[in-house]
């Protein structure tokens, strides 16, 4: 659903790559379950309460409201205030949220009845209407341009009674009730406070109001957003009372901020300094798959990319198993589809997952037959090319040199340059002209369309068009089969796959920091999208 | 209009002998143990400058899938960095890229500063109004934050940078030039020469000119260090050298991340920085000096 | 006099806010992708967002409706932070300033006593350390230092806050001891040299030579000195200003502090024009103010100068 950062984070370039003796080709991990530091052993509940905790950022958020700006830890941040009409468990099911039920009368509709017990921060009832304002506000481009597209296919939102929202789609979408949690587009806030403030919400004057069991007390770009446990919220009260999280953009400042004790939680710790991490004595790092997915694309608007027999030589040219056990230090998984195999759980185990998406045809590392594919191509003698590499992505860059390394002896140059992530943004644009291209996407749904839909659907940033890969992903928005639509979406992968349009590098994994006295239960890939600090606890010892 | 000048202060100035004390009296500043140190620390960032790629001719294109490796590995002797390639080798092969950008910053601002410093000094009126505002406008920009958009503009790259940075270093040798030509024109020799009718060209070039060129000098070293040090600070907020590239700064930046890991990876390349950078100082600062004690010998 | 430079610098502040706002006209980046994020998009959507901050006017409509925003006293909103430019800036100024202050401070209470130290007792032991640390200072990036202090106070005297800002008052000081120190040590270096050659070229100039004659004391024969060299060194401001508004950058990404620089470079990279405007436009103002005092107090401190403008004019 979202980049790391549209903002601010993490600007500057920290190093790459984990070691670590790995030889190339060894399999990758494949376990969904989190992982944590094998030899620390987390104590048991102690119930106690938690006066304070403090987390460390990689780089500072703008603005708190998502809708402002939407990336992967603006969510984080703003589950621990605002909550959705539903929200998602640790198995990536829907579960309820401020509507304690719903049903789908018929495939275009939603009907969503309101507990009666949910209140805001400022002590006023959620009602109807709020949801729906906070609904319209998402909806509209210039509220919430960070929003506004997972709401395009909404026809109305409307209050069908004292506590029932009624949710009317253009067309079908099996997928959306997913966008009316807090990991998608629901972020609901009290009318009255949104226009007290005229719509500037999420800012440091302004704050943020939600529903959750903590309440903004302080934000200070760049520097700190302070948070305080509340009692009026529905559910039961959370251990922690306080929590303050601290922007601390250089990592190395972060990492010694942690080794002098100050941090209780650090989020997307990088994997260059894990083991650094993994080493201080009172912090543990848990890995997680996080529903990203990086891999390259061609913009085959540009030669000489427009020929497939180079798009080939550059694929078979990939290592992504060396990728994976080496710059990721086996903290991800070599990615063989566009889809994550976390967004297929919901209808197949995760060993199934993989074995499906195993079927999409890939192109193996073979440097031979890379320097074939190039000789048959328009461009025999070899090229020269430049890809760009956010630079809050270090093994981004890392893989890139890797790949340029094996390019060479292909007979393609490839220089890599590092940009702030705000200009490689705007180099996805396909006018930017840029023939080969790093993707790097956060989901934050699980769906499993959300991601080939972006890359492969009506105009994507290849300017790739296949009549039936868009005749099959029109026909999984109408399906309304779980099952069906991943073989839909499978069908479509694999046209793109043959076509060589996007090169599927890796799953990701994210590591968190975590102090050892600090306990997390059911830590999933979609902890951090849900009210996360309910589920912190005091270990023992 | 006239614009005073600090900057000519920061280095010695060339001080006219009626204005000095008994030259017994002038202190050494330099011990020549230091100067000679200097030198030879340069001649050999020099020498790997010039040579290191054929030593080391595989620096960068080593198997950079290998594995980090502490100080003191075989065959490794600073360990490897975080991409598993040698720190030893990639230190050797970075001096090029350190240093080349810098010299030529410092010769492209001292160039700059010599013809408009001196037209300006010399021949006041509306070209000097024209360059002190230029001085001005360019005195107005941090270096480093005007660095950031400017690299933005052009897409960044090694030489944007080498250019930018002449541009924002040319202001202080401008100005020290302009200063020390307005000193030096109000002195009777210029006078004299004014009253020989000796065109204004001659006058400004060949008599002018040589009384400011400790001064030009000296801060031409000072540039090379300042350069070098701003590579690496553009590096580090990430707008300097693109990763691939053996240099310095870029080492530096990128060590970081491993600091616990193989602290050889970030400590050689500072130490490399800032062992060249004061080399650079002192040899500035002893060259302002033989050159004043030259320029007065000849007078 | 004074006026001829009052619009001097205000022409060079007109010049600047165009060269900027070409600048981040042309810069890479998009700010609809900025507010959109990376995702699929519809025509409307990126319609609306352009609509909404007018970027399918021209680029001189666009500067000549920031530029009467600017003269009728309105900075703008910023697009990023969705606050006021004046508020965005002004919650950060503090900061910044204190940073700023502090740092001066200390490099000004170290570096002026060992710079007149050094030169009095030129090639003296205090002379060379001084002379050393000087070097050190001026070939140390600024970021490195910081880098260091961090290892030695997050390792081994953990007496001061490694990061942040605080929370005002006694605690915000603490938190900036150490960037404030690392900007002082480069801001020192360059004040330690100005001081120690102003003061030699006086202590070397026949009126000290004069007194040293008539027996005057060393004291007073240092404090005359001192004082005729107080001039080369506080013009020497403007040069100090700019060296610091830069290490601020370093120093503020170094230690996670919220202030101008990280506010610029933020602003810049997003393309949130308003705010890049207004602050380098402030900045630049800042320095020229400064330049045009050290100016001033230099013309009617110099005999010499003022002479010859007067011959000249």
């Amino acid at each position: 659903m979202a980049l790391t950062s549209t903002g601010t984070l993490a600007r500057v370039a920290v190093a790459t790559a984990a070691g670590a003796l790995a030889l190339a080709g060894c399999t990758p991990t494949s376990e969904s379950e989190p992982s944590a530091t094998p030899d620390v052993v987390i104590g048991e509940d102690t119930g106690e309460e938690i006066e304070s905790i403090t987390v460390a950022l990689p780089g500072s958020l703008s603005s708190l409201y998502v809708g402002q700006e939407s990336g992967i830890l603006n969510y984080y941040i703003a589950a621990v205030t605002q909550e959705g009409l539903l929200s998602i468990d640790a198995d990536g099911a829907l579960q309820p949220g401020l509507a304690e039920s719903w049903e789908q009368p018929d495939p275009v509709t939603y009907v969503f009845d309101l507990r009666d017990d949910a209140v805001f921060q400022d002590g006023t009832p959620v009602t109807a209407d709020d949801v729906v304002f906070s609904l319209e506000m998402a909806r509209d481009e210039t509220q919430s341009p960070g929003l506004a597209y997972y709401l395009t296919n909404v026809d109305t939102i409307e209050k069908s009674g004292d506590a029932q929202v009624t949710i009317r789609l253009l067309e079908p979408d099996a997928a959306f009730a997913a966008n009316m949690t807090s990991a998608g587009a629901a972020f609901i806030t009290s009318q009255a406070f949104w226009e007290e403030h005229g719509g500037d919400v999420g800012t440091s004057t302004s704050l943020l109001l939600g529903s959750g069991p903590y309440q903004v007390t302080e934000f200070v770009p760049d520097s700190h957003v302070a948070f305080e446990r509340v009692d009026t919220w529905w559910g039961e009260l959370p251990a922690v009372k306080s929590i303050r999280v601290d922007f601390i953009s250089d990592e190395s400042t972060r990492l010694l901020a942690a080794q002098s004790g100050d941090v209780d939680i650090a989020f997307n710790v990088p994997f260059a300094q894990a083991a650094q991490w993994e080493a201080l004595d009172d912090m543990r790092v848990t890995y997680v798959n996080d529903l990203s997915y990086v891999g390259l694309y061609f913009n085959i608007g540009v030669a000489p990319f427009d020929d497939p027999a180079v798009r080939q030589a550059i694929a078979h040219a990939v290592n992504r198993d060396a990728f994976v056990s080496t710059l990721l230090d086996g903290h991800g998984e070599a990615a063989t589809a566009i889809m994550t195999p976390e967004s297929l759980t919901s209808v197949h185990s995760p060993e199934d997952a993989r074995a499906l998406l195993a079927t999409i045809p890939q192109w193996e590392y073979d440097l031979e037959a890379a320097k074939a594919a190039l000789a048959e191509s328009s461009v025999p003698e070899g090229f020269t090319t430049e890809i760009l590499t956010p630079n809050t992505g270090p093994q981004l860059g890392t893989a890139a040199q890797a790949l340029a390394q094996d390019l060479a002896e292909v007979g393609i140059t490839l220089n890599v340059r590092e940009v702030p992530i705000e200009e490689w943004l705007a180099s996805l644009d396909p006018s930017a002209g840029y023939g080969l291209n790093y993707m790097w996407y956060f989901s934050t749904l699980g769906d499993p369309a959300e991601i080939p839909t972006y890359l492969i659907g009506a105009g994507n940033p290849a300017q790739y068009d296949n009549a039936e890969v868009l005749e099959l992903l029109s026909q999984v928005g109408a399906e309304t089969d779980p099952a069906a639509r991943i073989d839909l979406l499978v069908e479509a992968e694999t046209l793109q796959a043959e076509d060589a349009i996007n090169i599927p590098l890796w799953w990701g994994q994210s590591a968190t920091g975590f102090a050892n006295d600090l306990g997390v239960t059911d830590f999933s890939p979609f902890t951090f999208v849900s009210t996360w600090p309910t589920q912190l606890y005091r270990a023992g010892e | 209009m006239t614009q005073p000048l600090g900057a000519s202060s920061l280095t010695t100035s060339p001080q006219p002998p009626a204005l000095r004390g008994p030259s017994a009296r002038r202190p050494r500043r330099r011990r020549p143990v230091l100067v000679a140190l200097a030198l030879l620390v340069l001649g050999i960032a020099f020498g790997a400058a010039a040579f290191g790629s054929l030593i080391f001719p595989d620096a960068m294109t080593q198997d950079i899938l290998a594995s980090q490796l502490p100080p003191g590995s075989p065959g490794h002797p600073l360990g490897t960095d975080e991409l598993g390639r040698d720190v030893l080798q990639m230190s050797v092969a970075g001096a090029r890229s350190a240093l080349l950008g810098p010299v030529i910053v410092a010769l492209g601002s001292m160039a700059c500063g010599v013809v408009l410093g001196t037209l300006a000094g010399y021949q006041r009126g509306w070209i000097d109004f024209a360059v002190s505002r230029w001085t001005d406008l360019l005195l107005a920009l941090p270096v480093l934050l005007a660095a950031i958009v400017v690299s933005g503009v052009f897409g960044g790259g090694y030489w944007v940078t080498v250019v930018l940075l002449i541009v924002l270093f040319s202001p202080s040798d401008i100005r020290i030039v302009r200063a020390g030509v307005l000193e030096q024109s109000a002195r009777p020799y210029i006078e004299a020469a004014q009253m020989l009718s000796l065109s204004r060209w001659r006058v400004m070039f060949r008599h002018i000119l040589p009384n400011v060129t400790s001064l030009v000098v000296t801060n031409a070293m000072l540039n090379v260090a300042f350069a070098l040090v701003a590579f690496s600070s553009l590096s580090f907020l990430g707008v300097g050298v693109s990763p691939g590239i053996a240099d310095w700064g870029r080492q530096l930046t990128d060590g970081r991340a491993i600091m616990f890991v193989n602290p050889a990876a970030v400590f050689m390349p500072a130490l490399l920085i800032v062992v060249v950078a004061v080399a650079a100082n002192l040899v500035g600062d002893w060259i302002g000096q033989r050159l004043s004690r030259v320029g007065e010998d000849v007078r | 006099m004074v006026a001829v430079r009052v619009l001097g610098v205000l022409g060079v502040l007109w010049v600047l806010s165009m060269v900027v706002f070409a600048m981040m006209y042309l810069a890479p980046g998009d700010l609809v992708k900025n507010l959109l994020g990376n995702r699929p998009s519809t025509p409307e959507a990126i319609a609306a967002v352009r609509e909404q901050y007018r970027l399918d006017d021209s680029v001189v409509e666009q500067y000549l409706h920031w530029l009467g925003g600017v003269l009728t006293g309105d900075l703008g909103q910023s697009i990023r932070l969705q606050v006021p430019v004046i508020d965005a800036i002004g919650d950060r100024l503090p900061l910044t300033a204190a940073l700023s202050a502090l740092a001066f401070l200390i490099a000004v209470a170290v570096a002026v006593p060992l710079g007149v130290r050094s030169a009095v007792k030129a090639g003296g032991w205090l002379d060379r350390i001084g002379g050393a640390l000087a070097v050190l200072g001026l070939s140390a990036p600024t970021f490195a230092v910081g880098l260091v202090l961090l290892y030695l106070f997050a390792y081994y005297v953990p007496i001061f806050p490694i990061y942040g800002g605080g929370d005002g008052g006694l605690d915000t000081l603490r938190h900036l001891v150490l960037p404030a120190v690392t900007l002082a040590l480069g801001l020192g270096a360059i004040i330690v040299k100005l001081t120690r050659t102003a003061m030699l070229r006086e202590l070397e100039s026949d009126y000290v030579t004069f007194a040293r004659a008539r027996g005057l004391s060393p004291r007073v024969v240092n404090r005359l000195a001192l004082r005729n060299a107080a001039i080369p060194i506080v013009t020497g401001a403007s040069l100090v200003l700019t060296f610091l508004v830069g290490g601020t950058v370093l120093a503020e990404t170094t230690f996670a502090l919220p202030g101008l620089g990280t506010l610029l470079q933020d602003s810049v990279l997003f393309k949130d024009l308003p705010v890049v405007q207004s602050l380098t436009l402030f900045v630049a103002a800042v320095i020229a103010v400064i330049a045009l005092l050290a100016d001033v107090a230099y013309l009617l401190l110099d005999p010499r100068v003022r002479r010859q403008m007067g011959a000249a004019s």
